[in-house]
């Protein structure tokens, strides 16, 4: 049997599709493909007997059609402040190795994974205005999406008992989606992007 | 699909193609035709209901069976990755196995009601609709179907192969096989009014078969352009069958 683990986290995710991103529903993303980068800051959580909590992680990926038709290419990331028990721990869930949802179900999409990356990360948690540097390489910025006659900072919260990486979250504006590293790069300003808080476990 | 999909894949067009091969021959050969030939109303013998069962349950499986491909690969290659690191992992075939479960209890369902039709003399022994009335009402039915909250959650589940599987995961061959019901379910319950449709134009016509199975599919794959407004249509087309 495989070793238990639970993760509960602050979320932040950004994306190519727009606002809302209809991926997280039922739809086909908005350009016909998937470009995302998402991270976690892990608030507490347990891999056997390894604390986990303190820690960020997070992924980048590209599908050439939604997400569940695969073919993906990600790269994982991995606080460097990790020990290597930890590190362990992370790759075995990120990678779906551990099994529980979601990772597994998400690495099964992915044909090409990237060798992991170690790199420091440095979020500024602020729900709808959060933002997160993950090296050099990703920087993903929320802000809240703008009423358009107003200017004003909309409130636009979704729950969604049957979402696949959030039950609820805030639904915002990624300002910044920048990702650049060998095998990926995309930038997606002003796109569709969550902030949640979300609870994992095999 | 990725590569090590294609057996999953390849078997799965197998399937299908054997299903629809199996619809073409019988259409000028076999059992269908003897029952086609008797008169309506008569009571039909086990063989003869044995007949339309088996032919309904092949019918489904032809028509489901593709559009229901991407939530089994998926599942396929969950598995199969858990067969590469050595961890326990179940057969496809299992999920299948359940998902055609579902499908084989409403054909049962279908072979009685198309029984009970041809007894009434709504439907002909050619298995097509012989009365208006049946025609509008049925099309009617379907298309105010199309708007009930129940298609749209049936659709949203069986259309979302990663929230599916993300939040209905069920461990072992057990939790597979009610995988596999469970999205058989949310299956049958998105597409049984499109179904009776097939008495409309005639069960054993192949264009109409094929249309029907190219709607279910393009619904899945485009829900918000096709659901909603294919319900109008139907209870138009209703409408003008019952004036």
């Amino acid at each position: 049997m495989a070793t238990k683990w639970f993760l509960e986290a602050d979320f932040l995710q950004g994306c190519n599709c727009d606002y809302g991103c209809p991926c997280e529903f039922q739809a086909p993303p908005t350009m016909g493909f998937c470009e995302s980068t998402g991270a976690w800051r892990i608030t507490n959580g347990m891999f056997g007997d390894i604390c986990l909590a303190g820690l960020g992680i997070a992924f980048a990926g590209s599908w050439p059609q939604a997400v569940h038709l695969g073919n993906g290419t990600a790269m994982l990331f991995v606080d460097e402040r990790a020990t290597p028990e930890q590190r362990d721990a992370l790759r075995l869930i990120l990678t779906g190795e551990a099994g529980g949802m979601p990772f597994e179900i998400i690495a099964a999409t992915v044909s090409n994974m990237l060798p992991i990356q170690y790199v420091p990360f440095e979020f500024h948690l602020d729900r709808r205005h959060s933002r997160v540097a993950i090296g050099e390489s990703v920087q993903i910025g929320l802000v809240p999406i703008l009423n358009a006659r107003h200017g004003s900072e909309e409130n636009v919260r979704v729950v969604h008992s049957g979402g696949f990486l959030f039950r609820s979250a805030d639904v915002v504006a990624a300002k910044t989606c920048d990702v650049k590293v060998d095998g990926l790069q995309f930038a997606w300003p002003n796109k569709a992007g969550f902030f949640a808080q979300v609870r994992y476990e095999n | 699909m990725t590569r090590d999909q294609l057996p999953i894949g390849f078997g799965l067009a197998a399937i299908t193609a054997l299903g629809w091969i199996f619809l073409v021959r019988d259409m000028d050969s076999g059992t269908i035709c003897m029952l086609m030939m008797s008169p309506s109303s008569h009571r039909w013998s086990m063989a003869e209901f044995g007949a339309v069962f088996g032919m309904w349950s092949i019918m489904m499986v032809a028509m489901m069976i593709p559009s229901a491909s991407p939530m089994i690969l998926l599942f396929a290659t969950v598995n199969r990755r858990r067969q590469m690191r050595g961890t326990l992992f179940v057969p496809t075939a299992i999920f299948v196995a359940g998902y055609l479960v579902v499908w084989t209890a409403f054909s049962l369902l279908a072979t009685l009601v198309q029984g009970f039709l041809q007894w009434a003399e709504l439907v002909t022994s050619s298995m097509v609709s012989a009365s208006p009335v049946l025609t509008g009402v049925l099309l009617i039915l379907c298309g105010l179907f199309q708007w009930t909250p129940l298609k749209r959650r049936c659709l949203e589940g069986c259309s979302t192969p990663l929230a599916f599987m993300t939040t209905h995961w069920r461990e072992g061959k057990s939790g597979a096989f009610t995988m596999g019901l469970h999205h058989g379910a949310l299956c049958v319950g998105c597409c049984w009014a499109l179904m009776g449709l097939l008495f409309v134009a005639g069960v054993m016509n192949l264009w109409w078969i094929g249309l029907l199975s190219l709607v279910v599919l393009a619904e899945k794959l485009a829900p918000r352009v096709l659901s909603k407004p294919l319900g109008p249509l139907l209870v138009a087309g209703g409408i003008w069958f019952l004036i």
